[in-house]
């Protein structure tokens, strides 16, 4: 999403005594029903985002079930509660999640292919839909690199390399 | 580990001269004044009775290691000899020694078939360890064998010695 510019909210509530204690309070609510609704830290950023929170600011009458799903929309609460979907064996979450793992540009350019390959598959892992990544030390990289151990003459260097890596 | 021919004379009771013959067949370092012997061909010249009167406590007892403990530059022939020499009780301390070795290196990330596979190599040749050998003669009362297994054996396979052992 394009981070919004609301210069012109901001600095109509700046200039207002009014304006920016009824923001404040608003925002003050909304980052606390976040954290004991979903477990998520909202920002003021975040907050402002809401179409719902700055009409309210402004003077609106607050509708506090529009303002909750608002809220939802923000990236930061849809990958929470996607995430807590997908743990309870959602299917149609999970294919929204694969959707949601899969945008983005159809043709990468080769430099960036691994990148963005990589940031496919940690944002899989967060959301719960990948395997998670392999155990790196394993048997056979062990005795691997046991063996080019015993390559090395100095006994010295060969403890000191096996410290380095983590084998005694 | 290295001993000196006044050493061997004092720990074993002998006339440096005596001490002096029985040394001749050891390989020794020329390059210091007086010569220094390796040590474990000077055990191998004691005679049993001396052993049993404890020449082998004293003369490993006078041992200075310089440098590395636990690179063993012998071969496992000599080890294996003065595994014979040793007294019974001494035998004894030793097998603990051997058991606690394997069990140590096979619960450490040695456990690898490049290393295991002289594993028994390596428990001979522990005994001329310094640390192990003071115990196993009975200098010291204790011995961290299973602390110093794992680097002991990755530092000690493969060496030349064992290649022409195996």
């Amino acid at each position: 999403m394009m981070p919004q510019n609301f210069e012109t909210f901001t600095n109509i509530v700046n200039s207002s005594q009014v304006l920016t204690e009824r923001f404040s309070a608003l925002v003050q609510d909304t980052i606390s029903a976040a954290r004991e609704q979903h477990g998520v830290d909202l920002s003021i950023e975040d907050c402002t985002s809401i179409a719902e929170l700055r009409n309210a600011t402004l003077g609106a009458t607050l509708d506090r079930d529009e303002l909750d799903r608002q809220m939802l929309e923000l990236s930061k609460l849809s990958d929470s509660k996607l995430k807590a979907d997908i743990a309870a064996g959602d299917q149609e979450a999970m294919a929204v999640a694969l959707q949601k793992v899969n945008a983005g540009k159809e043709s990468v350019h080769h430099e960036r292919s691994s990148d963005d390959r990589a940031r496919k598959i940690s944002m899989a892992r967060e959301l719960g839909i990948a395997t998670p990544p392999p155990v790196q030390d394993d048997l056979r990289s062990r005795a691997e690199k046991i063996e080019l151990l015993q390559e090395v003459k100095n006994p010295a260097q060969r403890v000191a390399l096996a410290r380095k890596w983590g084998l005694l | 580990m290295q001993i000196t021919v006044f050493d061997y004379a004092d720990a074993v009771g002998v006339h440096p001269g005596t001490a002096r013959r029985r040394l001749e067949s050891v390989p020794r370092d020329v390059r210091s004044r007086p010569h220094r012997y390796g040590l474990a061909d000077a055990l191998l010249t004691l005679k049993k009775k001396e052993v049993d009167g404890g020449a082998m406590r004293r003369l490993v007892a006078t041992v200075v290691v310089q440098g590395d403990r636990l690179y063993v530059a012998e071969d496992v022939t000599a080890a294996k000899a003065l595994f014979a020499l040793l007294p019974q009780d001494c035998r004894a301390r030793f097998d603990v020694a051997r058991s606690l070795f394997f069990a140590s290196v096979a619960n450490s990330a040695m456990a690898v078939p490049s290393v295991m596979e002289s594993a028994g190599i390596l428990a001979d040749l522990l005994l001329l360890q310094p640390d192990v050998l003071r115990c196993v003669v009975g200098v010291d009362a204790t011995c961290d064998v299973a602390g110093i297994a794992p680097a002991f054996a990755l530092v000690n396979c493969n060496n030349s010695y064992l290649e022409e052992a195996a």
